[in-house]
């Protein structure tokens, strides 16, 4: 019998989101970044995919992180010896989603709140551009992310009466962000001293949706395995467009990933 | 019923955001000849930071050579004419690649005598190249009274152990001579390396800037490099020996010991090559090289076609012939002399 001094444990209304998520997955990497390319590149990239979610009152929290690196090669090329580009891409993000609306008995659920965001994409020429061979854009972002889930039964329901499938699909905006690219010609003022570095961090802007836009798609299916850990299949495309004063780069990542979600109550 | 046809239009709505965006990116630009003479054209043209030192008319150039541009050209005659163009540059930091052909401008070295003869150093002076200190030949001269270093590349890095170990093996000599000729250059790295080990206080060595935009004139500030000497420094005399072969990081290594007191530059000018190459991809895949960047000295000259010499020497045959490389000769004379 509880006793009125003590507070009561509040139960989330938000359904199966404590979990801590680990897995890899392969991205579709399509760029066209005009510091170091005369053509857009493409090709496979391999990860891992990392989140953990923790529930609140009426809201919760997401961390995530997606790490990939891997080739591209010139789309679409007819070159007996293709040009090549090493790419490596981070994406981490911080989202807080308030549940905003809900559809009963069917399950289904849409949240909304604000995303802090940290993204990094760098290319590397592995031709003949020399010191220009470096082409990125890295950003820090605070922005929109929105969400639904369906939570729904395929096999018959077990004692708890809890649904056994989860299908997500999730959309995420920066709104406001600081925007590094590197200089004009590609390298940095202090190529020549002592202390070169190869990213100049003054070389930067700050971004808009109208000069940086990074549009994040998803669609996650999820089945929940009787022991309440569970398996995630998860989709997702990731639209860049950065837009500095030279240079502009145009991205779409395509990554699909496997997970582990170990539930953490 | 309502839920149902819910669900369907949110699935369908996800489904266009998923399938759209990416051919925009993936077009590739027209690639025909003409488009591609133009990229390459416009690089150089927003990019290459001495068309106003050489007195190139990059126009006049276009308007030359575009009219004899046509996709029924093959893609070796259509090569070979922006190698022209890349001549016309002068300059040892561009070149052109294609997968089946390189064509770089290495004419640098073209414009004195060679002022280098390898085999002579072996025979007369360095004794086989006996020691090699990583990247460093090295061999005492004069009964011990002078070292000889010979460094022939930036490229490959310099440990700070190899350079201690040269510091304390010739700390006694009354200098030391490094021969930098036919170095063609490699990492800027190196030269702070070196240059800290002839420095006695902080120094300042010279000024770059970098193309900012795309007009010729158009750079950022100057930045001025200063660096600060290493823990083990050499004290004696100094001399760097240089000819028209010595380029690029070699050329700045030379611009920055002029700096250094008690160094003597001897030989023939250097090659130049101030400018950091920097390149650049065309819409049919070949790839640009070209200078991006200037290094002045901090009087404000501009060293681009060579570095200039406290002693122009060149090598005579006459001396060649009985075994006498005249440049070290004359550096041994500066060292072992009173002054």
């Amino acid at each position: 019998m509880a006793h009125a001094a003590f507070p009561q444990k509040v139960e989330s209304s938000i359904p199966r989101h404590n979990y801590l998520g680990v897995g890899f997955g392969m991205g579709k990497i399509s760029v066209f970044d005009q510091i170091n390319m005369g053509v857009p590149y493409s090709g496979l990239n391999f990860g891992t995919d990392f989140d953990a979610t923790f529930t609140f009152k009426k809201s919760y929290l997401q961390i995530s992180n997606v790490l990939l690196s891997g080739n591209l090669t010139p789309y679409k090329s007819e070159s007996v010896k293709k040009n090549s580009i090493s790419n490596y891409s981070e994406n981490f993000s911080i989202a807080h989603y308030w549940k905003v609306y809900s559809i009963q008995p069917s399950d289904i659920y849409f949240f909304a709140g604000p995303m802090l965001s940290a993204k990094g994409d760098v290319r590397i020429n592995n031709g003949e551009v020399g010191n220009s061979a470096l082409g990125y854009n890295l950003a820090g972002s605070v922005g929109l992310a929105l969400k639904s889930a369906w939570y729904f039964n395929v096999l018959p329901a077990g004692e708890d009466q809890m649904k056994d499938f989860r299908l997500e699909g999730s959309l995420s905006m920066p709104l406001l962000a600081k925007v590094f690219t590197p200089t004009y010609i590609g390298i940095t003022e202090k190529a020549v001293t002592e202390s070169a570095g190869i990213i100049d961090l003054s070389s930067n802007y700050s971004g808009y949706p109208t000069n940086y836009f990074n549009l994040k798609v998803g669609l996650s299916l999820t089945y929940f395995l009787p022991n309440k850990n569970a398996v995630m299949l998860s989709y997702s495309r990731d639209y860049l467009k950065a837009k500095p004063v030279h240079h502009p780069v145009n991205s779409v990542n395509q990554f699909l990933s496997i997970k582990l979600l170990f539930n953490l109550k | 019923m309502k839920n149902n046809i819910l669900t369907i239009l949110f699935v369908s709505a996800f489904s266009l955001l998923l399938t759209s965006c990416e051919k925009s990116i993936l077009e590739r630009p027209e690639a025909d000849k003409k488009a591609v003479f133009e990229a390459f054209w416009n690089g150089i043209d927003q990019k290459y930071s001495y068309f106003d030192l050489k007195n190139i008319d990059w126009q006049g150039v276009h308007d030359h050579y575009s009219p004899l541009i046509s996709n029924s050209m093959s893609d070796d005659a259509f090569f070979d004419t922006l190698s022209v163009l890349v001549d016309i540059l002068q300059d040892g930091h561009s070149g052109l690649y294609s997968p089946f052909n390189d064509h770089k401008n290495p004419g640098f070295f073209l414009r004195g005598p060679e002022n280098f003869d390898e085999r002579l150093l072996v025979d007369s002076y360095a004794h086989g190249w006996g020691n090699v200190t990583g990247t460093i030949n090295h061999s005492p001269l004069r009964e011990g009274q002078v070292a000889y270093v010979y460094y022939s590349t930036f490229t490959g890095d310099i440990s700070e152990a190899d350079l201690d170990y040269i510091i304390d093996k010739y700390k006694d000599t009354k200098g030391m001579i490094i021969d930098v000729r036919n170095n063609t250059g490699g990492s800027a790295s190196n030269i702070f390396m070196l240059v800290r080990r002839f420095i006695q206080t902080e120094t300042d060595l010279f000024n770059s800037r970098m193309k900012s935009g795309s007009g010729h004139d158009e750079f950022t500030g100057l930045t001025k490099t200063t660096i600060k000497p290493a823990e083990k420094t050499y004290k004696g005399k100094v001399c760097v020996l240089t000819n028209r072969k010595v380029y690029s990081a070699a050329s700045i290594f030379t611009l920055s010991m002029r700096e250094v007191p008690g160094v003597t530059i001897v030989g023939d000018t250097t090659g130049g090559g101030l400018g950091l190459p920097i390149g650049f991809e065309l819409p049919n895949e070949w790839q640009v090289h070209c200078a991006g960047s200037q290094t002045l000295s901090l009087a404000g000259e501009n060293f681009e076609l060579g570095v200039p010499c406290d002693v122009d020497v060149d090598m005579s045959e006459e001396d060649r012939k009985k075994g006498i490389d005249s440049i070290l000769e004359k550096a041994i004379e500066i060292i072992l002399g009173d002054k």
